[in-house]
């Protein structure tokens, strides 16, 4: 699943939910991993590695 | 040297020549570095610029080093401060006028976009340590020729990537058509529609300048930002095409900005890698900075004007150092931010189906794109008018005059924008081969005939001065 698939998603729920989930497993994303995740798949991918 | 010149031809001939002829493992190792570095010295205005130029290679050298054996976050802060620093001392900002030596540094070409590029190694460095560049990728990543100049910027990571796949690389024949459609198409952009504007432009804004007259201050913004998109993108079009000859695939700087129907849209079309990087190393952290803060929902809204605001108010200031970028980076500011306030009301009072359907209405997407540019053109008239002449224009023209003007402006842009934004979809053909060499070939016509006619053409381009 894409960010252009969710009807609501915008830049400013993508932040908000990357620092819910930094603050929710005690770990940090990169810039470039904050910029460049394409799908919700990438994203469990990443925080897999960080676990 | 320029871009525009026979000598540069020369150079790129010579280069490509050797680069291809080379056996592949000396490509990224010897030549190409070899062929930048020879472009530094062809293109710099001074050979004290070229060594300026290098000595910001050795200090952003030394960065990486020192990021890559103390990782500390106060030692990364310290040394991107100290970059930064150095930049603002070699570019000659106006606010930091102050700085021992202010001014005494000889003037670069490109240096902004060595300092993005830099900004964007130091900060994936300090997140990445396994990074770990070496001198020669440091060094081709900095000055990498096709980029050095205006961009396109590209990240270090697909940069070497890129490096590492030149060894391999062949120049076949449809790498080579490419590379000349695209070289071809720029030149035609740059030597004759922006040269043609461009005089448009400064004839416009020499009556504007003489006389309080609204009709030619309207002509003149809008000739400036034709004049700029032909300019640049030309530009773009020509590096991109002599980056084909040496294996590399540059990231594309522009999406039809004209079908732009928001300011913010306009900005993810124009100068894309540019306002990529801020979203990445400015938007993003401001706004991870603030949900972290306030992480009250409720301030969603807020977090996102505030950081919309930072994040172009930085974009104005990075295209100059005067006191007129800050006002041009105030205006940008305040175009972002409102749009996103714009954004926000609307996707509350309609939901964000019914906003972006309406969007798509032939009626409101005129509108919208029509207020677009006008303020665009507005925001950016510190680019071409120095602090002086803003403050001469606003006493001469009055608040009515410049009313009166915004609005020409306005019109001018509801009469045109429809043929202007039809176009590109009206010539959208299959991309048949022998289609492409006919269009090319009408180019370099053209070119040849407007040269003959015109030869006092050429000059720098626009974005050399950032």
């Amino acid at each position: 699943m894409t960010a252009k698939e969710v009807a609501e998603w915008d830049s400013l729920g993508h932040i908000r939910l990357m620092v819910a989930i930094e603050q929710a497993l005690g770990i940090k994303f990169t810039t470039s991993e904050i910029s460049n995740l394409a799908n919700v798949g990438e994203l469990v991918t990443v925080i897999d590695k960080k676990l | 040297m320029t871009i525009t010149s026979w000598s540069f031809i020369a150079f790129l001939t010579i280069s490509a020549l050797v680069f291809n002829i080379m056996p592949g493992r000396w490509r990224a190792h010897f030549v190409f570095p070899a062929t930048t570095l020879a472009f530094i010295f062809l293109v710099m205005p001074s050979a004290a610029a070229a060594f300026i130029v290098l000595g910001f290679v050795g200090l952003l050298w030394i960065s990486t080093r020192i990021i890559y054996m103390w990782p500390a976050r106060s030692i990364q802060v310290a040394v991107l401060s100290i970059v930064l620093l150095v930049f603002g001392w070699m570019k000659a900002y106006e606010f930091l006028a102050f700085l021992p030596f202010a001014g005494f540094v000889p003037a670069t070409i490109g240096l902004s976009y060595m300092l993005i590029r830099s900004m964007q190694l130091l900060v994936d460095l300090a997140d990445t340590p396994s990074l770990r560049p070496g001198f020669l990728q440091v060094f081709s990543f900095m000055t990498s020729w096709p980029c050095l100049i205006s961009g396109p910027i590209q990240r270090f990571q697909d940069f070497r990537d890129q490096l590492f796949s030149m060894e391999a690389f062949t120049l076949n024949d449809d790498v080579l058509f490419t590379a000349m459609q695209r070289m071809i198409k720029g030149y035609f952009f740059v030597l004759v529609l922006a040269d043609a504007t461009k005089h448009m432009w400064l004839g416009l804004q020499e009556i504007s300048l003489a006389n309080p007259y609204p009709i030619a201050l309207a002509g003149a913004q809008v000739a400036f930002l034709v004049h700029l998109f032909f300019d640049f993108s030309g530009y773009m079009h020509i590096v991109i095409g002599a980056g084909y000859l040496f294996g590399l695939r540059l990231p594309e700087n522009f999406d039809h900005p004209w079908q732009s129907k928001s300011f913010l849209e306009f900005w993810g079309r124009w100068h894309m890698t540019m306002s990529n990087w801020f979203k990445a190393y400015v938007f993003n952290a401001v706004l991870m900075v603030l949900v972290k803060r306030w992480p009250n929902a409720k301030l969603t809204d807020f977090h996102g004007v505030a950081a919309f605001f930072l994040t172009f108010f930085l974009v104005g200031l990075w295209h100059g150092t005067t006191w007129a970028f800050v006002l041009c980076g105030l205006l940008l500011g305040i175009g972002a931010s409102t749009n996103q306030i714009y954004r926000n009301l609307m996707r509350r009072r309609l939901g964000k189906k019914r906003f972006e359907a309406l969007t798509e209405r032939k009626w409101y997407s005129l509108i919208a794109a029509a207020l677009t540019f006008t303020y665009i053109c507005f925001s950016v008239t510190s680019l071409w008018l120095s602090f002086d002449q803003i403050q001469s224009v606003v006493v001469n023209y009055s608040l009515s005059g410049l009313i009166a003007a915004e609005s020409v402006l306005l019109l001018i842009l509801l009469l045109s924008l429809p043929a202007v934004q039809w176009w590109p979809r009206a010539l959208a053909l299959p991309a048949l081969r022998w289609r492409a060499a006919l269009i090319a070939g009408f180019q370099c016509a053209i070119i040849d005939a407007y040269v003959f006619l015109f030869p006092a053409i050429g000059g720098a381009f626009f974005y050399e001065q950032f």
